[in-house]
């Protein structure tokens, strides 16, 4: 699933190189989009880490008699079928959305980097090892192994994020590994070297800090794919276990009164439709960036 | 000789993909916390019992010679039986693919007949009012997950119009038009989703195809425009859509899971998820295997495919 993303932000790139003519009239309509992409994304998660202290009724909370009511006064967005309050649902459900986004994305990261620049340094046997069982992670099919892994690593947020986090890894090993390739043969590292500095100098301070913008922005994309695979989990209900909400859970709940009370499920989705438009929205503008920089070069 | 060495290469890889696959799935239920004693005995049972049923199993054999056995079973299709119907797996599961494979089959083709025309027209179009309604569709498009795109379908056809069922499979056996009222909906969801990577694809392939050479010589002969789009452009714009098409395999099959469970399915994916929610860890082991080992053969086939479709690739392999 990664892998995919990966090659649809490549090929975002293609549609947007032939951009430049048109330019002119969209400038601002684009500036506007992105504001408010930025807007949201700042709105969400300060609400979801604020959300102990906001005055919203417990997620758990149920109200039997309001139970598949539209919006009032009591409930603003309405209450589900357990009359538990959707919006505080929606915020609470912010906070896993975002745990997962945070957590997964930085565990790839991390052990993503660490395997891309070593590959990129060193060969032999090591290199062999590691990009085989980068290939043998890459082999099964990333939703499949998500649900496995939870499955038997058992349903909680952090083991979730861990899953998705594994998952990640050999995507983020790849685009580590390509960036740091060129770098490896560059002037500045040869002098580096030759200067006797050591190889964790070298790979730290030399080539780490020159492919960041492009990892950092690569972490962007695959956040909105991992806030999809955590709803896809949890609307399975092998995510996210139950009291917690999630908005995959909230939607799957919502499936079940889907004639008689639309909203349920409309709310949640339409907060998770938002986000992850906005992070999208996000990674496109910080992707063109990257790579106008790398034209640049 | 080159190209025996470059096959054996492959098969070498393939083998040991195959293998690792393997492994991973039998260490599923095999090392992490929770033996499958305990899952099928509950949680309150004595040391006494889990002893015996492991003994029973053959659970307190050694890993590697466990791993053997269930490897050399699963290669002649043995997947075991079920925890809880005592049902054969591997025939559970040829049962159950059709309804899988129809589904995705007809939802690439969806996909498709949605993205290819507007994808050429986006292209053809590149810049002006349509192009950026399309794209800008499109872009939004790829923000919405399966089960958002398949509750918003079943609300609007199965609940206030009212034209196709939200769930009830037909199968093959009732007529083919029951079957496909039946498969509509949960096709056009899968589509939904993967069109709009088609359409950016075809779009930007296409654009860049149109400013080649070869174009500008065809519109100077005077062609008509729609026979340079179809005969000149489509053609060497389409090997980008291929290769998106084979990398989203993976994309399609958890798209795939979601929907049978979605739309009740009777397919391997909401068997996958029957057997999860019923702990019937065998069963889970069989169809992570046979779907993760499938995946596997239809990304070679897609490598070959690529061969075949583009000349270059060929030459590049026999130099």
């Amino acid at each position: 699933m990664l892998a995919v993303d990966e090659t649809r932000a490549a090929h975002s790139a293609v549609a947007l190189e032939h951009e430049g003519t048109f330019r002119l009239p969209r400038v601002r309509l684009k500036h506007v989009g992105l504001a408010s992409a930025i807007a949201w994304v700042v709105f969400i998660a300060g609400a979801a880490i604020l959300a102990p202290l906001l005055p919203l009724k417990a997620p758990s909370a149920m109200d039997f008699v309001a139970a598949e009511q539209g919006p009032s006064l009591q409930h603003l967005f309405g209450a589900d079928v357990d009359g538990r309050d959707i919006l505080s649902r929606v915020i609470f459900g912010a906070r896993t959305s975002l745990t997962v986004a945070l957590i997964g994305p930085l565990f790839g990261l991390v052990l993503g980097s660490i395997f891309g620049i070593l590959t990129a340094y060193y060969a032999g046997v090591f290199r062999a090892v590691v990009l085989g069982l980068m290939d043998g992670i890459l082999a099964f099919p990333g939703f499949v192994l998500a649900l496995a892994l939870t499955t038997f690593l058992g349903a909680s947020v952090v083991n979730v994020a861990i899953a998705l986090g594994i998952l990640s890894v050999p995507a983020f090993a790849r685009v580590a590994r390509a960036n740091a390739l060129p770098l490896v043969g560059r002037e500045f590292v040869l002098a580096a070297k030759t200067a006797g500095a050591g190889d964790f100098y070298i790979l730290t301070r030399e080539i780490l800090p020159n492919m960041g913008a492009q990892l950092l922005t690569y972490a962007l994309t695959v956040m909105s794919v991992m806030i999809v695979i955590e709803g896809g989990l949890s609307f399975l209900g092998v995510g996210v276990p139950p009291p917690i909400p999630s908005w995959g859970n909230m939607i799957a709940d919502g499936r079940e009164a889907l004639e008689r009370a639309p909203h349920i499920a409309a709310i949640p989705a339409f907060a998770l439709f938002l986000t992850v438009l906005s992070v999208n929205v996000i990674g496109d503008h910080l992707r063109r960036r990257v790579e106008v920089r790398e034209g640049a070069l | 000789m080159r190209v025996l060495r470059e096959i054996l290469t492959r098969a070498t890889h393939l083998v040991g993909v195959l293998l690792f696959v393997s492994a991973v799935t039998f260490s599923l239920t095999n090392l992490l916390p929770g033996t499958m004693a305990e899952a099928m005995l509950g949680e309150q049972a004595s040391k006494e019992d889990l002893a015996r049923l492991e003994r029973q199993m053959g659970l307190d054999r050694p890993l590697p010679e466990r791993f053997g056995k269930w490897l050399l079973s699963a290669a002649q299709g043995d997947l075991g039986r079920s925890f809880a119907t005592s049902e054969r797996i591997g025939p559970a599961i040829a049962h159950r693919l059709p309804v899988s494979v129809e589904l995705v089959i007809l939802s690439q083709l969806m996909a498709l007949a949605l993205a290819v025309p507007l994808g050429v027209l986006a292209g053809y179009r590149e810049g002006k009012a349509v192009d950026r309604l399309l794209s800008s569709g499109a872009f939004a498009t790829l923000a919405l997950p399966h089960f958002v795109s398949g509750i918003i379908l079943i609300y609007i056809f199965a609940i206030q119009l009212r034209w196709l069922p939200a769930t009830g499979f037909q199968p093959l056996s009732e007529g083919l038009a029951q079957n496909l009222r039946s498969m509509l909906l949960p096709s056009l969801t899968l589509a939904l989703v993967e069109a709009p990577a088609y359409l950016r694809i075809i779009r930007s392939d296409l654009a860049t195809t149109l400013r080649e050479d070869f174009v500008m010589v065809a519109r100077a002969k005077g062609l008509p425009n729609w026979r340079i789009l179809l005969t000149h452009a489509l053609r060497p714009s389409s090997l980008g859509l291929v290769t998106v098409m084979g990398i989203n395999v993976g994309h399609l099959i958890g798209g795939a899971i979601v929907i049978e469970t979605l739309f009740a399915l009777p397919g391997l994916g909401s068997m996958l998820m029957e057997s999860i929610s019923r702990r019937d860890y065998v069963a889970v082991q069989g169809v992570v295997l046979v779907v993760s080992v499938g995946f596997v053969a239809v990304n070679v086939v897609v490598d070959l495919l690529y061969v075949v479709l583009d000349p270059r690739t060929r030459h590049h392999a026999r130099r």
